[in-house]
């Protein structure tokens, strides 16, 4: 950058140290893989595309980190194609994996397996064939944002990176698809145990969704994978944990309060911009008032009774215990 | 306590992390040891809630140090603050900080008429703090040195005025606690409400003594 010699240093420092918690994160992911047995699921591709793509992506950034460099670099199509890779990378397709992964928790059905595959790959062909031209023109001198250009030697990278665009909007596309397509076969891919990656870890224990309860009874966790564990042992003597002894469960009253609020306080900020003072003292008065109401409540919690917490803890069991009655998989 | 975690190597866990004070909570058993007491939970979630708050106020410390000398020609810190005046403001605070610490020690004793004197002398501190407050922003302001005149001016007007506005709702507040227990005595929940208050009032004063020394006594150095 042209910000002086003090902000050159600080910048390329900081970015190199970035490198380093950058780095041990993604011997974390693999290490998280490594002697496991690793399914192509939709979830794992991605997260597998996200790990390679931004482990790229990062490496072009520690070469930004390097201040002679960056000053050739800087606003250049090689800086686009850098955070673009590790905008993509890093947060995009690790939000689709995640969003793949816990979609059945949250709504209680799966996403359909081949749009989702589908949308992978386009996705992951079409952001490599969009952005490592977008690097190669960088480095043969091409400014980003430019409205005309006519340098003979970038027009081939740009071309083959706007068919690369047309490979990852099937990605979308497809992704659109799978949303419409799972909706609609949802009692087919409907998740019963609550259980539908056989996961490790806790939130696995409960149906899909959740009750507003979460855990029927609270989970002791003694290792680093209690439901695994559960689960192993459950398969070894092929019968579930003897039924716990069930409780009533407090929970907090649902409250509008916070909408109602942040509703007021906007209107306030609005008025405070454009000054109508009338307007901030009513934002003013409803917002704490609100509060008052909310602050004036007796109960603000109520009981879930034990009755109830059994009824739904056991038809999740019933589930589960059909569930392993057929299991077929893996045994410990 | 089970035997299990006496058989339990301890290198696993030497400082039993996660597994303290639950067995001695009220409330329905939820499991073994059952979930931490409402007024942990409710206290370390007002905690993170001040943590955030003081990011947020870090943030503007940092940009009134970036612009302290950009004055644009206009006046400094050293032409403008009238220290024995944000000293007396600064022992108005301090002093409603230590009779808030009064008002606990009545709602530990369930002493109504202790809590809602050292409440009332509170009040009248931090009301007091507000007044002088305005006052200097007012005289700023007519002396042509208002937020627009420079960015030091900005920066000031943000970061005091900030503080200010907390101070404020905190005062509202007050008057809301006090209202609570006299309508509805010292309840459990109202006891939680008003600890969120204590730690909200004292955390306004860490901040102040950060803001009096950064802002006011090396502002008026410079």
């Amino acid at each position: 950058m042209g910000a002086g010699a003090s902000v050159n240093a600080v910048f390329g420092t900081a970015t190199s140290i970035i490198a380093v918690g950058t780095g041990v994160k993604i011997y974390n992911w693999m290490f998280t893989m490594y002697g496991g047995r690793i399914r192509f699921t939709t979830p794992m591709l991605w997260a597998i595309g996200f790990v390679v793509t931004f482990t790229i992506g990062g490496m072009t950034g520690v070469l930004l980190a390097v201040p002679p460099a960056d000053f050739l670099l800087h606003n250049s199509m090689f800086l686009v194609a850098h955070f673009h890779n590790v905008i993509i990378g890093g947060v995009l397709f690790g939000a689709f994996a995640g969003l793949t992964y816990w979609f059945p928790k949250a709504f209680g059905f799966r996403l359909d397996e081949a749009w989702g595959k589908a949308a992978f790959w386009f996705a992951f062909v079409g952001f490599y064939v969009t952005f490592v031209p977008l690097y190669i023109a960088g480095l043969l001198g091409m400014t980003r944002r430019l409205q005309q250009f006519d340098i003979a030697a970038w027009y081939p990278w740009v071309i083959v990176a706007g068919l690369g665009i047309v490979v990852l909007a099937c990605g979308a596309v497809c992704q659109v698809v799978q949303l419409v397509v799972s909706i609609r076969r949802r009692d087919e891919l409907r998740d019963v145990t609550g259980d539908p990656w056989d996961g490790r870890s806790l939130e696995w224990a409960t149906p899909s969704p959740p009750p507003t309860f979460n855990f029927a009874v609270l989970p002791q966790v003694k290792d680093d994978e209690p439901y695994w564990t559960i689960k192993q042992r459950a398969r070894e003597q092929a019968r579930l944990r003897p039924e716990p002894e069930y409780h009533p469960i407090e929970m907090p009253r649902n409250s509008p309060t916070g909408f109602v609020c942040a509703f007021f306080a906007t209107l306030m900020g609005f008025a405070l911009i454009w000054h109508i003072w009338w307007l901030v003292l009513l934002g003013a008065v409803g917002a704490f008032a609100t509060f008052v109401v909310f602050a004036w409540r007796d109960e603000d919690e109520y009981m879930i009774p034990a009755a109830e917490v059994a009824r739904i803890d056991r038809a999740n069991r019933e589930a589960r215990r059909e569930a392993l009655s057929t299991y077929t998989g893996p045994r410990p | 306590v089970t035997s299990f975690e006496f058989t339990e190597p301890l290198r696993r866990d030497p400082y039993r992390i996660g597994r303290g004070h639950g067995a001695h909570a009220a409330g329905p058993r939820h499991g073994e040891g059952g979930p931490a007491s409402k007024r942990v939970v409710v206290g370390y979630g007002f905690w993170i809630f001040l943590l955030s708050d003081i990011v947020m106020f870090s943030t503007f410390f940092a940009a009134f140090a970036v612009l302290r000398d950009a004055t644009a020609g206009g006046p400094s810190g050293a032409n403008l603050f009238d220290i024995p005046n944000v000293a007396i403001e600064t022992g108005c605070l301090l002093l409603s900080s230590f009779t808030c610490g009064l008002a606990s020690l009545a709602v530990e004793a369930r002493r109504a008429s202790w809590f809602y004197g050292a409440m009332t002398v509170t009040f009248l501190f931090g009301a007091t703090f507000i007044l002088f407050e305005v006052k200097e922003f007012a005289g700023l302001v007519a002396q042509g040195a208002g937020p627009t005149r420079s960015a030091f001016l900005s920066a000031f007007f943000t970061l005091v005025g900030c503080h200010g506005a907390h101070v404020t709702a905190g005062l509202l507040w007050l008057l809301t606690m006090m209202a609570q227990i006299y309508a509805k005595g010292f309840r459990a929940d109202i006891l939680r409400r008003f600890l969120c208050f204590s730690l909200f009032w004292h955390a306004l004063d860490i901040i102040w003594v950060a803001l009096f020394t950064v802002v006011y006594l090396m502002g008026a150095q410079a």
